[in-house]
């Protein structure tokens, strides 16, 4: 488990966004991390070079609510984890819709396999 | 103003900043990562190297006893050259000269037999 | 009154590597800009499930070129937190030199390309000129001029001899005389100044709300530098956050130019620092657990994340590189430009497309 991580969920992360934004912590970044039946979406925040995370735990075709309004940065974010995830973020501006990296006739979720699509073994394949 | 126009003067009257190669050519460094040298002679054919290559650019085969490693896919990254167990190889501060066909892109050694103890 | 959408890139005389901006222009006025990304998308974060975690030290080089050192020593750092070494002084002291050195190579090229947006050519080549001195330490101490390729898990790989500390001190002198040259051609010059200064202005608060990292934050007035956290050898040193007030382009080119005697600075006391002993740390364990580590990049504040599972592949690294986050600032900058600016602005912040990608 990461340092300093809360678990939230995700209705309840506007209001937890909205408070570390309000104690001036700033948005650093976001990981989404694949697992069986979801993804842990984590958000990290930092203020005087001490970081906080958020963890979101989302099931399978679950919307979250993007964070774009109090975090204006958020959106590059968000549109990234939504390429590579397909994870669908609620009131995201701009939209890319899964065109921020990929191409349009990509369907697939490059980094969504979960653990079992691992390929191994073979040296430098 | 005039401090660009006192550098400009400077280097239109001072020495080249550019050496005239290849007339005049810089000896390499001396820790220059510029080409990978093999000793057959003492290679065990254990493939570690084969292992530990990141790019996949070393090939072993333990049958026909031959050791190859693809130039074009070789990064110079030196991780091969710390996993030998018996120090075959080795940095060149030389970079090689230009070659006409890819195949020569390819080294290619055979591993001599060693006489068993 | 003109509405018209104009593309810039992917293939743009100033940028650099392929990206667009769709700029919708009123006039000669941008309105509204859209980036679009994704030529150069290696896929380099899903390496992970092909390559071990050794080898990803030379994937994590490879993401960019210009902060290959400070990728690589960052990755190194997160699976040496992980495994729980530690490694010896004297490797941590010759990673901050390489690194310092990889910032001012850096900075130099941005300035260069700086000089060579404004169309300023003959400044361009004259500090490329000083790069190159700069260049040729990075050979003669490591082998290489760009992808150095000394960071191992628990350490470097190359070592330092008295010789190699002796020609970075010397080289160093010359660059600093050849830096303080040409300062009052950057400073105080009449048409470099009538191109920069006040175009492209980030507010202190604007610049910290969009999550901007690096010289682009600490040119808006704000002291936030993650050397400052001490990791590595950091912490045995002493040094403030270069700070500009100004936001505008002149007042991000004048941090650059400062953090590059900075960068001096660092090097010189590291070297004078430097104790004898081991360079590597050596463990045969494999990594597990989550790590999130942070460095500072010439452009700014890279974040790594790691997750592994005690395996010989990690399951997942991703990589938040410090151009990724000044995006957000970019797009909200290029609204109310003029055409003409664009270039020089979007170059100001030093965009690295290779890093965005990964
Ligand atoms: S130097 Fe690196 S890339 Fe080249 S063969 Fe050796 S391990 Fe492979
Ligand atoms: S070169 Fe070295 S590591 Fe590679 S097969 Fe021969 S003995 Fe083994």
């Amino acid at each position: 488990m990461l340092e300093s991580t809360s678990l939230v969920d995700a209705d309840r992360l506007h209001s937890h966004a909205g408070n570390l934004k309000e104690n001036g912590w700033r948005l650093v970044g976001m990981t989404g991390v694949a697992r069986e039946g979801g993804v842990d979406l984590f958000y990290h925040f930092d203020r005087e070079l001490k970081m906080t995370n958020l963890k979101v735990e989302t099931e399978e075709d679950e919307t979250i609510p993007s964070i774009g309004d109090q975090f204006p940065g958020a959106w590059i974010h968000e549109n990234e984890i939504q390429d590579q995830f397909g994870i669908r973020f609620d009131g995201l501006d701009p939209d890319y819709r899964r065109l921020f990296f990929l191409e349009e006739n990509v369907e697939a979720t490059p980094i969504c396999r979960g653990v079992s699509a691992r390929v191994s073994k073979e040296p430098g394949k | 103003m005039t401090s660009m126009l006192k550098i400009l003067l400077k280097n239109g009257t001072g020495r080249y900043a550019t050496r005239l190669y290849p007339a005049e050519a810089r000896e390499p460094f001396a820790k220059n990562r510029a080409d990978l040298s093999f000793d057959p002679g003492c290679c065990r054919l254990c493939k570690t190297c084969s292992r530990k290559c990141p790019t996949g650019a070393i090939e072993v085969d333990k049958e026909n006893r031959t050791w190859k490693r693809d130039v074009f896919s070789c990064v110079f990254c030196g991780d091969c050259i710390e996993a030998c167990p018996k120090s075959c190889l080795s940095f060149v501060a030389r970079p090689p000269l230009p070659q006409k066909h890819h195949q020569q892109a390819v080294v290619y050694a055979t591993v001599p037999e060693r006489s068993k103890k | 009154m003109t509405v018209s959408v104009i593309p810039v890139g992917p293939q743009h005389p100033v940028f650099l590597e392929p990206f667009q901006l769709k700029l919708v222009v009123e006039d000669e006025v941008v309105s509204e800009a859209l980036p679009r990304f994704g030529y150069v998308h290696r896929g380099l974060e899903a390496l992970v499930v092909s390559k071990d975690f050794r080898q990803m030290t030379r994937v994590a080089e490879r993401i960019c070129g210009i902060c290959s050192a400070i990728h690589g020593m960052t990755y190194c750092r997160a699976i040496e937190k992980l495994l729980g070494i530690t490694p010896p002084p004297r490797a941590q002291m010759l990673r901050l030199v390489w690194s310092e050195l990889h910032r001012m190579h850096s900075h130099l090229l941005w300035l260069g390309l700086f000089a060579e947006a404004m169309g300023f050519e003959s400044l361009f080549m004259q500090i490329f000129r000083i790069r190159e001195t700069v260049m040729d330490i990075l050979e003669q101490t490591t082998g290489n001029r760009v992808i150095i390729s000394v960071n191992v898990i628990g350490g470097v790989r190359r070592d330092l001899d008295a010789e190699g500390a002796d020609g970075i001190r010397r080289a160093l002198k010359k660059v600093a005389g050849d830096l303080e040259r040409i300062r009052p051609v950057l400073v105080d010059d009449y048409s470099v100044r009538k191109r920069t200064e006040e175009k492209g202005i980030l507010a202190k608060e604007r610049a910290y709300e969009l999550g901007a990292v690096g010289p682009v934050l600490r040119a808006s007035g704000i002291s936030q530098d993650i050397r400052r956290t001490g990791y590595g050898a950091y912490g045995e040193l002493d040094f403030e956050p270069v700070v500009e007030s100004g936001g505008d382009c002149q007042a991000r080119c004048k941090v650059r130019y400062r953090e590059l005697f900075q960068s001096m600075d660092l090097i010189r006391s590291g070297l004078d620092r430097l104790s004898d002993g081991e360079i590597q740390t050596k463990s045969k364990e494999k990594p597990e657990g989550e790590i999130l580590v942070r460095s500072e990049q010439p452009r700014g504040e890279v974040v790594y994340y790691i997750r592994a599972d005690g395996s010989k592949h990690l399951q997942r690294l991703r990589i938040r590189t410090p151009t990724f986050a000044n995006m957000a600032a970019l797009m909200d900058l290029l609204p109310g430009l003029d055409l003409a600016d664009v270039p020089l602005v979007t170059l100001s912040l030093d965009p690295c497309i290779a890093c965005t990608e990964r």
